[in-house]
């Protein structure tokens, strides 16, 4: 394609982009006059450039859009929604037309009339189109008036005119001098400072008698052989003149002209270039082609260039078009005016240094001998256009010098050559300086990709009858120009939807209580190697239900899968394939593009995207991008004897699981697990996930392994992996396209050592390994395992005679000891044991247990403050975690019931039992019946009303609240609770489980809140579930605390602390 | 005779519109096959090879070239024969498609001969079936025929499931 044209494409277009936004602006701010000067010079500057290169339907366009903002400047209309709206639509027909030119290289066919008719109509007022009134309303000076025109609509005259009519119409219409008054109405359209307009011009032609209809058709040169001069064929002298004194008005108002012909002897210059286009045009022989560079010489000295002999020429264009010349014609003479470009340019360089030269002053010729636009006093820009290819190019030269010299660094490393080391060190310097050069080179501010949004915002508010604020912040932000480009869309995308479905109508919004202009919230920041730019919006948020029908529509989940998931999990929906919640598929939010797209288009490139949402106060997207593709830093790991590198982004953590460490692999529902700060983390095996290892997992038989704890968006994991190395800064190559569907690599690259290793792709390696099991595990802060509702407990397992299997709970074992046999003391029927210092009861556990004769026999210490007592085992074997469900409960005093751990049926003992057995009086004078302060004992003492239907932690937890203190009295059922109440019982806390039958702990707690008797009693509610909303749920029905069953020392805790705040006493 | 010669007319005018044909020659499994010698950027002897996991079994694995990654293709899973004997390494062809380099690791590598156009023949119904999907032609000689390979076709891989 032409030069000339590409560069016009690359230039309106960005001015358009500029002008969308500065419109947008000025509606805001309708009397900021920078602004409008600033939109009207550039749409002034587009109308010129088209007229210049020939393209007259967008030029049309472009005149009718300056019209109206002339109007504006002037103050003659006012900016209204309507007429930028206006505005926008012509913009938006250039842009269109823009297109069609940039692949055809022409200008499509048809016109824009009626858009130019509704802009004209803008113009002037907004009133109804009447005729085109007579030139002769202006006050134009001593030139009788012509006519009437009344040319009703507005024809481009292609024929050729007559001497005479050039000459009428040219004195008809209003030279620069007389200023006509504006019209007001009609469709006479004024533009500044005088100029002819268009409309005049052409009303004046059409009522000039045409040459069909005169006799001066000789005088107009019938010349249509190509034969005729160009002089002849456009119309002879009078033409030329004609057009010379129009030329010369329009560089008289062009603003960055103007200044350079200031004080400049214009009639001279007319009559120059009227001698010198004359003879160029083959008119007359004679002409001194010297004259015309002298004459521009000190023009050229003052810094005339490229650009202003573009305008000039492009003023010449439109003049000539205005007056009616074909267009064939014209571009002869723009060839003519072309070819002396570089004459007159260089010509008058050479003439100006030459009288510089003279005057001995080097400076002008340093001034003249160069083209740049730094020169000019007005353009003083210090950038420069480069083409996008090139840096590219230079990307690719630098990523590969920084891969070599990480080589290099490699080789000295293992080589110990330090003859090389140093040179090496000052190379490798100046390629990390290098290659952070070349990445800036490619840096744009993140506004860039913003720039077209607040358009869009603006139409949309207007569309959908809203009021929506766009408020950016961080628009400076750079980030790599390829990153830009990828991020366009989907930000746009996201916009819109919270345009369309977060913010909410005015009326909705006012009756919500909110201020009706809604926010969307745009910002940008650097935070590592990243860019995070989120998106918020204080509308009205993601509605859950809507969420939840739609998922249950289309099939992607189902109720009882629902019913499990808290609000937050299910809002996470929206980001999955098919998926969609606008009741109608509107314009504005596009159909089938969901929010899946967007995140799988930010996955692409390396980056991750998440959000929140609260229903009735909006959401908030957060997107983290990395600053740039080429090259990441990537830990390196390796895998069954090959190495691999994941994106450092991705990597939260690493953690080196054994089998005795504090961090072990579990296994639960078959799926291994890592238990991390309080937190399952799903483990993916890497080897058996690639395929080079194919055994089951066993816990039992593997040993160490490093865990890297990966983050796709907020989903976390766990990939094992044999061992890690380092980080490294790779640079990231694509993967051949027959290794393309490999979702598990995200690229591959060269390391230091010379070796190509696959890149990971954390998103691949959680979707093919595990799926949707990562999701249901690992969301949430809570312990919660799917489908589980009971605790898991710590089971001591021991045998307590030969054949028999029993458990007891760990936590109520104070300690494991082995006692000599020979030391065991008889006394009073009983056994003891010397042990710490105080003598510590043996108790056997029924029949068949025995005491040894000889050697060691192990035994459980279970104590209390002051007393301690001794189970007698035969083995103990193992300490298990299990989900205990007591089955089977049993009658037989000591065993509370059997429970299957480890596989196996199993004994759960009945602690309380023994101890009892050892101290009758072990649980307190009352024995754990209900009452008053009874004994009469220290207000020390707090009473604790414990309701639990489970009898397994009943008499789990109350010989830890009597260890720690507290006199225990225990309820099996709420409305036991409740009787106890009746009987004028009180207690200093109470602590309810909440799964229980008949009334719950929630009823049980709004029932207790509802009655003064225990109105303020502390009240704990014990559960095996703790999320968030639970604690909600919790606190609403009237519970102080909430606290996980399991959780010994956090019940301990928070007994403590309720009582400590509420300080209750009987 | 008549019908040979119509065929390698007709062939003639197909193939390269020069007289003869520039191959580099190797073998595979004891059967020649041949590249024009164009499209062939580099031979390699043995190199060090990064596995890929799940990848189709004909991509033996990943190499660097100086400074490119190159992908390996195992041309004898490619053509469903045999792997070669241990200790028996093989040589690489390094060709190009589509702007990515192609190390196809093949038994030996001959000679760059030049063939005349008149040896060329289309793909006869009697060719082996495993060569027939790669095979662009083949030349007649009389220590036996040379496959001519469509590197398209060969680089064109069942994708394995990931």
């Amino acid at each position: 394609m032409d030069d000339l044209l590409v560069e016009f494409l690359t230039e309106t277009s960005e001015s358009i982009e500029v002008v969308d936004i500065e419109l947008v602006k000025l509606e805001k701010d309708p009397n900021n006059a920078e602004v409008l000067n600033n939109i009207f010079r550039l749409v002034h500057t587009i109308k010129g450039t088209c007229g210049f290169l020939g393209l007259p339907r967008l030029e049309e366009v472009a005149h009718a859009a300056e019209n109206v903002l002339g109007k504006y400047r002037d103050g003659e209309i006012s900016v209204t929604t309507d007429s930028v709206t206006l505005i926008l639509a012509a913009l938006d027909q250039i842009k269109e037309i823009l297109g069609v030119i940039e692949a055809t290289q022409e200008e499509p066919e048809g016109n824009d009339a009626e858009l130019i008719h509704r802009l004209n109509v803008a113009a002037s007022g907004g009133s109804a189109a009447e005729p085109v009134a007579a030139v002769a309303d202006e006050p134009v000076a001593e030139e009788p008036v012509v006519e009437e025109a009344v040319a009703d609509e507005i024809e481009i005259d292609d024929g050729r005119v007559s001497l005479d009519e050039l000459e009428a119409a040219f004195n008809a219409a209003p030279g620069p001098e007389e200023m006509a008054a504006p019209s007001g109405s009609d469709e006479e359209i004024e533009i500044d400072d005088g100029r002819v307009s268009l409309e005049e011009l052409e009303a004046a032609f059409n009522a000039a008698p045409g040459p069909e209809d005169t006799a001066n058709a000789e005088e107009a040169g019938e010349a249509t052989s190509a034969d005729a001069s160009l002089y002849e064929r456009i119309g002879g002298a009078g033409a030329i003149e004609a057009a010379v004194e129009l030329l010369y008005n329009k560089i008289g108002n062009d603003e960055t002209l103007k200044e350079y012909f200031a004080g400049v002897n214009l009639e001279g210059q007319h009559t120059k270039m009227v001698g010198f286009l004359t003879a160029a045009m083959g008119g007359s022989e004679e002409y001194n082609g010297r004259d015309l560079t002298l004459s521009h010489a000190h023009l050229v000295k003052r810094g005339l260039n490229d650009g202003h002999f573009d305008a000039v020429a492009g003023h010449l264009s439109v003049t000539l078009k205005d007056l009616g010349v074909a267009k064939p014609l014209i571009n002869e003479v723009l060839e003519l005016v072309e070819s002396t470009r570089s004459a007159i340019l260089a010509g008058a360089n050479e003439e100006a240094s030459d009288a510089e030269n003279t005057a001995g002053q080097s400076k002008a010729a340093d001034q003249t001998s160069e083209k740049s636009e730094s020169k000019a006093p007005i353009v003083a820009k210090q950038t420069l256009r480069v083409n996008v290819d090139l840096l590219e190019n230079l990307m690719t030269m630098v990523s590969e010098l920084v891969l070599t010299r990480n080589q290099l660094l490699q080789t000295v490393r293992e080589t110990q050559n330090t003859d090389l080391a140093v040179p090496l060190q000052r190379l490798s310097q100046c390629t990390t300086e290098l290659q952070e050069g070349v990445m800036k080179t490619r840096m744009q501010p993140v506004g860039n990709a913003w720039s077209k949004l607040p358009r869009i915002v603006r139409d949309l508010s207007n569309e959908l009858g809203k009021k929506i604020d766009l408020q950016m912040s961080g628009e400076d932000t750079e980030l790599d120009r390829q990153v830009l480009e990828l991020i366009k869309d989907p930000l746009t995308h996201m916009v819109r939807n919270s345009a369309d479905h977060g913010v909410e109508t005015i009326e909705q919004r006012k009756a919500a209580g909110k201020p009706e202009v809604g926010i969307i919230a745009l910002s940008a920041y650097h935070e590592g190697g990243h860019i995070i730019i989120s998106i918020a919006d204080d509308g009205k948020g993601l509605a859950v239900e809507g969420i939840r029908k739609k998922v249950i529509e289309n099939g992607l989940a189902t109720e009882s899968e629902l019913d499990e998931m808290s609000d937050q999990q299910i809002q996470q929906f929206i980001m999955k394939p098919g998926f969609s919640t606008a009741e109608k598929v509107t314009n504005v939010s596009g159909r089938g593009v969901g929010m899946d797209v967007v995140r799988s288009n930010i996955e692409k490139i390396g980056g991750t995207i998440e959000f929140t949402s609260t229903e009735g106060s909006g959401t908030s997207f957060k997107i983290k991008i990395p600053l740039t593709l080429a090259i990441v830093s990537a830990l390196i790991l390796e895998c069954s004897g090959e190495r691999f590198a994941i994106p450092q982004i991705s990597v939260i953590e690493l953690v080196r699981a054994s089998p005795t460490s504090e961090h072990k692999v579990e296994l639960i529902n078959n799926t291994p697990v890592l238990r991390l700060r309080d937190r399952l983390l799903p483990l993916v095996y890497l080897d058996r996930q690639m395929g080079l290892r194919d055994d089951e997992f066993d816990p039992a038989k593997d040993e160490e392994a490093f865990v890297v704890v990966a983050a796709v968006g907020p989903v976390k994991f766990g990939i094992v992996v044999d061992r890690v190395f380092d980080t490294e800064e790779i640079v990231v190559k694509p993967v051949a396209p027959i290794l393309r569907e490999i979702s598990l690599f995200s690229g591959n690259t060269i390391l230091g050592d010379g070796s190509v290793i696959m890149i990971l792709d954390p998103n691949g390696i959680a979707s093919v390994a595990v799926g949707e099991t990562i999701e249901d595990v690992s969301v949430g802060e809570e312990e919660d395992i799917a489908g589980s509702k009971k605790e898991r407990v710590s089971m001591l397992v021991f045998r307590p005679h030969a054949d028999h299997v029993a458990a007891v709970p760990l936590s109520l074992v104070a300690r494991l000891e082995e006692i000599d046999v020979e030391e065991v003391e008889h006394s009073d029927g009983r056994m003891l044991i010397q042990y710490r210092g105080s003598l510590m009861p043996l108790i056997t556990m029924g029949k068949g247990s025995k005491l040894k004769e000889s050697g060691r026999q192990s035994v459980l210490v279970f104590s209390d403050e002051q007393r301690t007592m001794g189970l007698i085992v035969e083995e103990i074997i193992d300490i298990v975690d299990e989900r205990l469900d007591v089955e089977l409960v049993s009658d037989t005093g000591g065993v509370l019931g059997s429970a299957v751990i480890s596989g196996k049926a199993t004994e759960v003992i009945d602690v309380d039992h023994y101890v009892r057995k050892a101290y009758p009086d072990w649980f307190g004078l009352n024995g754990g019946k209900a009452g008053d302060n009874a004994f009469g004992g220290s207000s020390a003492t707090k009473r604790v009303l414990l309701v639990d239907d489970s009898p397994f932690f009943r008499n789990m937890l109350k010989p830890l609240l009597v260890t720690a203190g507290y006199q225990v009295t225990t309820a099996e059922r709420a409305d036991e609770a409740l009787h106890m109440r009746e009987s004028g019982s009180n207690f200093d806390i109470i602590l309810s489980d909440i799964e229980m039958p008949d009334m719950d702990g929630f009823k049980f707690a709004s029932e207790i809140r509802s009655d003064e008797r225990w109105q303020d009693t502390p009240l704990v509610a014990l559960s095996a579930h703790s999320s968030a909303k639970d604690k909600q749920k919790g606190t609403d029905a009237g519970f102080d605390d909430y606290v996980s069953k399991s959780d010994r020392e956090g019940l301990l805790n928070s007994l403590d602390q309720v009582i400590a705040t509420t300080g209750v006493s009987a | 005779m008549t019908q040979q010669e119509v065929i390698n007319q007709e062939s003639n005018e197909e193939s390269n519109k020069e007289s003869s044909a520039e191959l580099v020659t190797m073998s595979i499994g004891g059967q020649m096959f041949g590249i024009p010698v164009l499209q062939v950027h580099d031979i390699l002897g043995r190199q060090k090879i990064t596995p890929i996991p799940l990848a189709p079994s004909e991509v033996a694995g990943a190499l660097n070239l100086r400074g490119r990654i190159v992908t390996a293709i195992d041309v004898r899973r490619r053509l469903n024969m045999p792997p070669l004997e241990d200790g028996d390494e093989g040589m690489s062809v390094v060709v190009g498609l589509d702007n990515e380099l192609y190390s196809l690791i093949i038994d030996k590598v001959g000679e760059v001969i030049t063939f005349s156009s008149d040896l060329f023949e289309r793909v006869p119904s009697t060719l082996d079936p495993r060569w027939r999907e790669v095979a662009a032609g083949i030349y007649r000689q009389e220590e036996g025929t040379l496959v001519l390979l469509n590197i398209e076709r060969l680089l064109n891989l069942s994708q394995a499931a990931a």
